[in-house]
This record gives structure tokens, C-alpha cells and sequence, in this order.
């Protein structure tokens, strides 16, 4: 079954509602540092595609809002603390070499924010991955102490096995982590709201969550909060939300979006399970999106060759009914000559 | 006079091939898994450089002896003979040299003997050019292929570690992601389209 897209400004424009309410948390938890560090990421990606399509001799489309989605889902994936140069780096990164070195909006084969995320966090691991507390007053120097900066309570809980966050904290994202990454109510929210908007597919999402929901059960002993912490550190729901469901990865057919899921869980489980990885999701993303892809051309073809195997039974279904139609119009025929004989 | 003008050109032209046009590594993709895996440092893509070319031409010099009637199945495997045994005396001569640089190319050094620099040069120019000119294209391939593998692995150093021949350069930023063979495939590619719409841009210029 081919499912109907919407127009990609509407989805775009209902993504970036949902990213500005999430930016707006993410400054309320980190202060003024956070909301530089959204700045750099969302200046630096549109300021880069503008160049890049310069450069390329396109002309710029003022409905394509993409490089903002990118620079904004970027911004919250990042420590609040991380240096503004390597913010930028990261959003360059993930312009140049994951879309326009693909053909530019609508061609790309991974996420771009993934990218530019993995790219910054193996470049600078030790400034990626380690966070300020919330509420804390964070200098605004591109370099931050380090004395203020801790690891993410994704890390603790794949350390230790258990967190020491309450569940009133774990719901709102109060802990330490990826700036707007957290917020586990607020997630929901923007995921119900883009799925009854169609902005994000809702059979990719419920089995991602689904299929993530049992691996996390099973993993913590059928213990609900460590599935919540499972959910909310380590990005895992705002990665299944704006990273795997994203549009510009999202096979066109249901079964191959069911699919897509699938193959987007197994890979996150597996990471998860084989590596100490706190950020997986991130990972599993840019590894099923050009699979997702080519899901969707195999479904494509696989209707394809349905379709010409209904035509060609039609037509032999017709043949033998003309058949049996002929035969017996000619018995028809004998008999009536047989009564016209014997009369 | 005519006659010395045709070969002046065609002469100009192999060269030319062989550095910019039909750059091995920068154009034609050839020969790169070592260069990504390998050439992370300057000193790394030296190493590189001296056994890629020392294995490669003394191949490419004895195989052109390979008469053409034996047949093209029968060709590859003495192609691929031919550098087994050229391997011999490069590795003895590379490790009283350059003992540790032979272990740091590791199982890419023996992997030269069947790279496909070799079978595309000695099948498409040998059997149509005179030896002299075949010669001059393999020389000037091999050059080629070296300038930009030297070129690639200092950017690729100074973007890493920041550092040229292990010397301090000063860079403010280091991005250690172009150390790992994922990041040396990523700026290969830049380097390639960088390369090419240089080439183009200078073809566009002289068009006009």
C-alpha cells in the first residue's frame, strides 16, 4: 500500500513547532550557554547549505526549512557545554557531506543531524559526551570547565545497571544528558502531535517502541523505570522521533515502513546489547536509514511484479472462460442440428 | 617536423594522464583501500609511496615482456607471478631500509602484488603502444598516484592531529574522526570532487 505524503513544507513546518518547544526546555534547564549553542548549530547548518547550494548553481527554495530542522535537531542533541567551534564543525559536517554530497535536500540516505552528531562525537568525545548539571550557571566561553561537567545518566545506567533519578525527573528530563533529549512527556506530546499531523509515520514508530519496549524488558528485569531510563537517556524516544522516523529517510509503502522499523530496532538492540555505547540510537539510525531505502524499492518492484502476475492470470482466466463459452455454444450448435435433422 | 610535433603531443598527453587527467587515485578510484586505512600520517604515506612504486613498476616492466598470443586468462596469472617474485626482493630491500615501516603496512605490502593499477595498465597500453611510450606512462602514473597520496595524507595529518611529519603546525582544532579509515574514505571523496572540478574548471577556462 502506497502511502500519501504531505506537502514536505507542511511536515517541515510541524517539525520545527516541535523542535523550537523542545529548544525553549532546553534554555529554560541550561541557561543562556544552551541557547548559544542552538544559535551556532542553526546559523552554521543554514549559513552552510546556502553556500553549498551557491556553489552548486541551485536556486535556494525559501519553503525548504530543512537545514534549519537539522541545525535545531543537532543543537538538542549536543551537551550544553560543547565548545561553539565544534558545534559549528559538526553542523558544517553534516550540510556538506551528508546532504549535499548526496544531491541536497530530499536525496539524502542518512540523516544529516546523525551525522554531523557522529562525526562531532568521534572527533571530540570528551567535549560531546560530558554534560553539565541542570540549573547549573554555565559560563558562556566557548570552553567550559570541567569541573562542572559530569557523564550523562545514560552512561551511569549502562554502567551500573540502575540510575539514581527519580521518576518525576525522568519524565521531565532533570538529569544529566544531551540538552533536549530528556523531556520523556514532552516527547509523547510532539509524537502524537506529528503522527495525527502525518508529519512522521506512525507504523514506524509504534514498532520501534514496541520491538525497543520488549528488548528493554527483558534486558532490566521487567522493570518498568529502567525501561524509562532506557527511553529517555540515550536519546533512545527523540531518536526514534526526529532521527529514524525523519521524512527524508522514510520508505513510501506501509509494509515497508513496518519493515524499516524492524530493521531500525534490531540494529539499536544490537548495538546496545554488543557495545558500551550510550548514544545508540544515534548509530542504528545512520545505519538502517539506506536500508529503509532500498525496503522501499524492493516493495516497489515486489507490486510490481504482483501486478503484472494479477494481469497475466486475468487474461488466462479470461481464455479458459472463452473456452468453455466456445465449447458450449458449439454443443449448443450440434444439438440444434441434431433436432433440425430428426424433425 | 610534423612527425616530431605528433610525438611531442602525444608524449605531453601521457604525462599529462598520468599526473592530472587519469590521475590514478584522484580519478580513475584506483588502488585506495591502503591509502585510507594507511595514509594517516605523512610518514605512513612515504612507506606507502616507496613500496606501491617499487612493486609496481618492476611488474609492470617485466610483464610487458609477456608476449600477446598467450591467452588473457594465462596473462593475469604470470601478471600476478610476476609480482610474487618482484615482492621478494622489494620486501628484503624496504625491510634492511625501513624495518618498522614494512610492519606498519601490514597485510597491504603482499596485497600489491594484485592491485589493479597493474592489470588496467598492462592490458590496455601494452599491446597498442611502443615500449618507450608505455614506459613513460607507467613512470608518470606512478608519480601521479604518489603526489596525491603524499598531498592526501599531510592534509589528512594536519587535520588529525595537527601536526605535518609529526611537527607541530598549530592548528587551534584537531578533528580525530580523519585518523580512522571512515574519515580518510569521507576526505578522499572531497579530494576527488575538489580535484575534478578543478580539472574541469581549467578545461572550461582554455574551452574559452
Amino acid at each position: 500500500m502506497d502511502i500519501k505524503r504531505k506537502p514536505e513544507f507542511n511536515i517541515m513546518t510541524d517539525m520545527l513547532i516541535v523542535l523550537l518547544v523542545t529548544a525553549v526546555v532546553a534554555v529554560y534547564y541550561y541557561g543562556m550557554r544552551a541557547a548559544a549553542v542552538i544559535a551556532v548549530t542553526v546559523i552554521v547548518s543554514t549559513a552552510a547549505d546556502f553556500v553549498c547550494l551557491k556553489l552548486r548553481k541551485k536556486a535556494h527554495d525559501k519553503k525548504d526549512l530543512s537545514a534549519l530542522i537539522t541545525g535545531l535537531t543537532l543543537g538538542l542533541m549536543m551537551s550544553a557545554s560543547v565548545p561553539y567551534f565544534e558545534a559549528a564543525a559538526a553542523a558544517v559536517f553534516a550540510i556538506v557531506v551528508a546532504r549535499h554530497a548526496f544531491g541536497g535536500s530530499g536525496c539524502e540516505i542518512f540523516n544529516p543531524a546523525a551525522v554531523g552528531f557522529l562525526f562531532a562525537s568521534l572527533c571530540f568525545p570528551e567535549n560531546m559526551l560530558t554534560y553539565p548539571r541542570i540549573f547549573t550557571d554555565i559560563p558562556m566561553s566557548s570552553v567550559v570547565p570541567s569541573d562542572i561537567l559530569t557523564q550523562s545518566m545514560a552512561k551511569t545506567l549502562l554502567v551500573t545497571g540502575t540510575s539514581p533519578v527519580s521518576l518525576i525527573d525522568v519524565l521531565t528530563g532533570r538529569f544529566t544528558g544531551p540538552m533536549g533529549t530528556g523531556f520523556v512527556v514532552l516527547l509523547a506530546v510532539a509524537a502524537a502531535f506529528l503522527m495525527l499531523r502525518r508529519s512522521i509515520s506512525a507504523i514506524t514508530f509504534f514498532t520501534e517502541l514496541a520491538v525497543m519496549g520488549l528488548y528493554a524488558f527483558i534486558r532490566y528485569g521487567f522493570d518498568p523505570m529502567d525501561v524509562l531510563y532506557f527511553f529517555s537517556g540515550g536519546m533512545t524516544l527523540f531518536g526514534i522521533i526526529f532521527l529514524s522516523c525523519d521524512y527524508s529517510v522514510m520508505p513510501r509503502t506501509a509494509s515497508s515502513r513496518f519493515l524499516y522499523g524492524l530493521v531500525m530496532s534490531i540494529c539499536m538492540i544490537m548495538f546496545c546489547q554488543y557495545s558500551a555505547m550510550e548514544n545508540a540510537v544515534v548509530y542504528a539510525a545512520i545505519v538502517s536509514s539506506p536500508i529503509g531505502i532500498e525496503l522501499d524499492r524492493r516493495a516497489l518492484s515486489f507490486a510490481d511484479m504482483l501486478k503484472k502476475h494479477r494481469k497475466r492470470k486475468g487474461k488466462r482466466k479470461r481464455l479458459t472462460k472463452n473456452k468453455l463459452l466456445g465449447s458450449i455454444n458449439e454443443t449448443l450448435e450440434m444439438l440444434n442440428n441434431d433436432d433440425k435433422r430428426e424433425s | 617536423m610534423s612527425n616530431d610535433n605528433n610525438k611531442n603531443n602525444s608524449c605531453k598527453k601521457i604525462i599529462l594522464n598520468g599526473l592530472l587527467n587519469k590521475n590514478p587515485i584522484l580519478v580513475s578510484g584506483m588502488v585506495i583501500a591502503p591509502v585510507i586505512v594507511l595514509a594517516n600520517n605523512f610518514s605512513n604515506a612515504v612507506m606507502l609511496v616507496i613500496s606501491f612504486s617499487l612493486i609496481t613498476f618492476f611488474t609492470l616492466l617485466v610483464s610487458s615482456f609477456v608476449p600477446k598470443s598467450i591467452v588473457y586468462t594465462i596473462r593475469i596469472i604470470l601478471y600476478t607471478l610476476i609480482g610474487a617474485l618482484v615482492y621478494v626482493p622489494a620486501v628484503i630491500l624496504l625491510n634492511y631500509f625501513m624495518p618498522d615501516g614494512v610492519e606498519a603496512l601490514g597485510i597491504f605490502f603482499p596485497l600489491f602484488i594484485t592491485n589493479s593499477f597493474i592489470i588496467t595498465r598492462s592490458e590496455s597500453i601494452f599491446f597498442m603502444e611502443t615500449k618507450g611510450k608505455m614506459l613513460l606512462d607507467i613512470v608518470f602514473c606512478i608519480i601521479g598516484y604518489d603526489a596525491a597520496v603524499l598531498l592526501f595524507a599531510a592534509v589528512r595529518e594536519i587535520l588529525a592531529s595537527g601536526t605535518i611529519g609529526g611537527r607541530m603546525t598549530g592548528m587551534p582544532a584537531f578533528f580525530r574522526v580523519f585518523e580512522r579509515p571512515f574519515g580518510g574514505f569521507i576526505l578522499l571523496g572531497l579530494f576527488a570532487a575538489l580535484f575534478r572540478s578543478i580539472l574541469l574548471f581549467v578545461k572550461r577556462v582554455r574551452q574559452k
